[in-house]
């Protein structure tokens, strides 16, 4: 503890850690959290001096400059062994490992692990592109391949080494395999079988082999021309993923029409790509269009669903696939769609002109608790991470008191501040599941204004309004906002926009309002409606309506009130509709007096 | 009964290791540069005068290879590569005590580079099994068993190598999933159909 924390600092901290949400769960009824990792190494598990021994060994099959940590107990999930790439922790099931006799396979067990590290698939960014791949020409709920890919890619890898290690892991889960359930997996032992010159049935079971080879006649041939040709394909890994993709695909359905159950002893997942990975991955890059291509022209995949995996619905295709796109989970894809539209906004970022307008001069002095009530913006999460750690400092964040260095002596500031009125009706593409040029443009606006120091907030409208009222500073909480859709009518919200005039007085933002031609329905529904707007206008130095599919006649009548009106015609060629933005509001000066 | 079988028969009793010639044929495999008939008829006539066996004769020799294309020259100079070693060339040797040397590089040496069309040096630097393949051929080719296992054990092992009967058994396999892929394709197509309307852009 810190000598200037208060005295009942770590009371109250503990206090808040075990402050109960909202809605108390009975004690009974709430779920016993996962037991924590255990660090092997130093610890008094049997297999601890087996497991030190062979950790540094494994890494250095690899790379003698890793620097991954040491493995940890009863975080594998079920397999024998898994890394998580988010984390790059090493995690074992060291009791099923005694149980299954392999002990003496710790090293090529690690190895394999490593092997996600360092090679395939690498990256959680690598393992999302291959999922998204995966999904077109393999559209099952939970069943995967790339696992068995990424498996197969390491071992051939490390057998000079470790052939028999790695069979005998296989070959001690034998009794398991349930060829019926999952016969791509079965499939996928024989290509072992057939490229490491093994007799047929030694890792898949003797019984096993004989029964899939009634089922599946020829598929040893197949088997063993896979291994052949999988390892040498070019020009990248997708290529080589695609080729596996296609040729095992024809063993993943089991007889009958339900989805196989993964039967691999094996299945270290590699762990959840995040939002950014997921939001990367739905759009595919040149290396997996190259892969696409040959894959099409070697007739691994037919040409239609090499045009769809490449034409330029191919994001929407993608988002439809998401994980939480068809599960209970509704936030997870929204988030997803956040983090999508923030690397979009990257490209056609801007920088809004920055507002002149006066606050008095301030200097940083002493640190001060945060009390729920403040604004957020006020923690000092630098100072409060360094004072009081993780734990505490989420529980009880510190900030920073600014003092005025001359009572009453006000300063030029510098800031932009954007307000945004976005039209999310029904006849907007909804931003979760497409690609919204609209979305992208709020979102382009919110964070040139951000990174510019400035802050931001936004409405959006369909037959009412939501708000994020609070002036913003943060690119990735307004991101979450817009994913907002209510999908109804459109009614623009001028008593909204009458009263924010109202209340940013002698401060007013630069206004931007994105919509189609509805907006001149709302315009004239109600006789007050022109006057607010005309205010608006006027008082805001710089008033810009995005109008989609606009009328010249009240495209004209919109800017004989002084508001600049850019006519959005082709929504895909957002650049186009970026830079007529940038103009709109760089036109005349570089700087905007207020 | 292939050309070889036809020509000469049954194997003269000539035991060799496997081992080291399909060693000898990865080497040479992972050596191989651009084909250069030349050189081979050349290196050719060195391995016969050192087996003391007269060589052919230029013509002869580019009669008999003259059937080849690049990827066949390629595989010429491999196959001419084995000569190298002792134990094959002896086994040559004691062969042209029965037949012609010319004959026995027109079915050993220009015709098996010949009738192993798909091995292409691709798919031999590709794979262990379709170098084993070349070696066990040519082995054969020249009436050489192969220390350590039965005519029967040789004969069944290439059949299971044999690329050709390879390919067309994958190829069966692929079509008699055709079932299978059209459950696949019928899935795509339902996935394909649950992205709804987007809105009227």
């Amino acid at each position: 503890m810190k000598p200037d924390t208060p005295e009942d600092l770590e009371e109250r901290a503990l206090r808040a850690l075990r402050e109960e949400g909202p809605i108390a769960l009975p004690r009974e009824l709430v779920p016993l959290p996962p037991p924590l990792p255990v660090p092997i190494i130093g610890g008094r598990h049997e297999l601890a001096p087996v497991v030190a021994a062979a950790w540094p060994k494994a890494q250095a099959f690899w790379s003698r400059f890793l620097l991954l940590g040491a493995p940890v107990d009863g975080a594998a999930s079920g397999s024998v062994a898994q890394i998580d790439l988010g984390t790059r922790q090493v995690s074992l099931d060291l009791t099923m490992i005694r149980e299954k006799g392999l002990a003496d396979c710790l090293e090529a067990i690690l190895a394999h692990e490593v092997g996600h590290h360092v090679r395939y698939p690498g990256t959680l960014a690598v393992h999302a592109r291959m999922k998204m791949l995966e999904k077109s020409l393999l559209p099952l709920k939970q069943y995967t391949l790339t696992n068995l890919f990424t498996d197969l890619m390491i071992n051939d890898a490390l057998r000079p080494r470790f052939e028999e290690e790695l069979c005998r892991v296989y070959q001690s889960f034998t009794s398991t395999y349930d060829w019926k359930a999952d016969p791509a997996f079965l499939f996928y032992l024989a290509v072992y079988e057939e490229r490491w010159g093994r007799a047929p049935g030694s890792l898949m079971g003797a019984k096993s082999e004989e029964q899939f080879a009634r089922a599946y006649p020829g598929y040893r041939a197949e088997a063993q021309v896979l291994g052949q040709n999988l390892f040498h394909l070019g020009p990248n890994v997708y290529t080589q993923f695609l080729y596996f993709v296609s040729v095992t695909a024809r063993y993943v359905l089991p007889k009958g029409q339900q989805e196989p159950v993964a039967a691999d002893p094996y299945s270290c997942g590699c762990g959840e790509p995040s939002a950014d990975d997921w939001a990367d991955a739905l759009t595919p890059d040149a290396r997996e269009r190259e892969a696409i291509l040959r894959a099409r022209d070697e007739g691994w995949i037919s040409k239609q669903n090499a045009d769809r995996m490449s034409d330029d619905q191919v994001t929407d295709r993608r988002v439809a696939t998401l994980p939480g796109s068809d599960d209970a989970d509704a936030t997870r894809v929204p988030e997803v769609m956040a983090a999508y539209y923030r690397q979009q906004a990257e490209q056609y970022l801007l920088r809004p002109p920055p507002q002149l307008r006066t606050g008095e001069a301030t200097t940083p002095t002493a640190l001060e608790e945060w009390e729920p009530g403040d604004a957020l913006r006020d923690i000092d999460w630098n100072a409060t991470l360094l004072q009081r750690g993780e734990l505490l400092g989420a529980a009880l964040p510190l900030k920073r008191q600014k003092v005025a260095e001359t009572e009453g002596w006000e300063v030029p500031l510098w800031q932009p501040r954007i307000e945004i009125y976005l039209d999310v009706s029904g006849s907007m593409p909804d931003p979760r599941v497409t690609r919204n040029a609209m979305t992208l443009a709020a979102q382009v606006l919110v964070t040139g204004a951000i990174r510019a120091g400035g802050w931001a907030r936004a409405t959006l409208y369909s037959s009412a309004p939501v708000q994020y009222r609070e002036w913003c500073r943060s690119e990735t909480e307004l991101s979450k906002f817009l994913m907002h859709y209510i999908g109804a009518g459109t009614e623009f919200p001028f008593d909204l926009l009458r009263d924010s005039v109202a209340e940013c007085r002698g401060d007013q933002p630069i206004r931007v309002v994105i919509t189609d031609h509805d907006f001149d329905v709302n315009y004239r529904t109600l006789p007050g409606n022109a006057s607010i707007f005309a205010d608006a206008v006027v008082q805001s130095p710089h008033f810009v309506l995005m109008l989609h599919a606009a009328d010249p006649g009240w495209t004209e009548a919109y800017k004989a009130t002084g508001a600049q009106v850019i006519a959005v015609k082709e929504l895909n060629d957002y650049p186009a509709m970026a830079a007529a933005l940038s103009n709109a509001l760089f036109a005349r000066e570089n700087r905007v007096a207020h | 009964m292939s050309l070889t079988e036809r020509l000469f028969g049954r194997s003269t009793g000539t035991k060799l290791d496997l081992a080291p010639v399909q060693a000898k044929l990865a080497a040479a495999v992972r050596a191989s540069t651009t084909p250069d008939l030349e050189l081979t008829r050349a290196r050719l006539a060195d391995h016969c005068r050192d087996a003391s066996l007269l060589p052919l004769q230029t013509e002869e020799f580019d009669r008999a290879a003259s059937v080849l294309d690049a990827d066949g020259q390629r595989r010429l100079a491999l196959l001419v590569s084995l000569l190298e070693l002792e134990a094959v060339r002896t086994a040559v040797a004691q062969l042209a005590n029965t037949w012609p040397v010319h004959q026995i590089v027109s079915s050993a040496l220009t015709g098996l580079a010949q009738d192993t069309s798909l091995l292409t040096l691709e798919v031999l630097a590709q794979s262990e099994q379709r170098v084993e393949e070349l070696a066990r051929r040519f082995l054969a080719a020249i009436r050489a068993s192969i220390n350590g296992e039965t005519a029967e054990d040789s004969k069944k092992r290439l059949n299971k190598l044999d690329y050709g009967r390879l390919l067309a058994e994958a190829d069966k396999a692929k079509t008699a999933a055709a079932e299978r892929a059209e459950r696949l394709r019928q899935l795509q197509e339902q996935q394909e159909q649950r992205r709804g309307r987007r809105g009227k852009w």
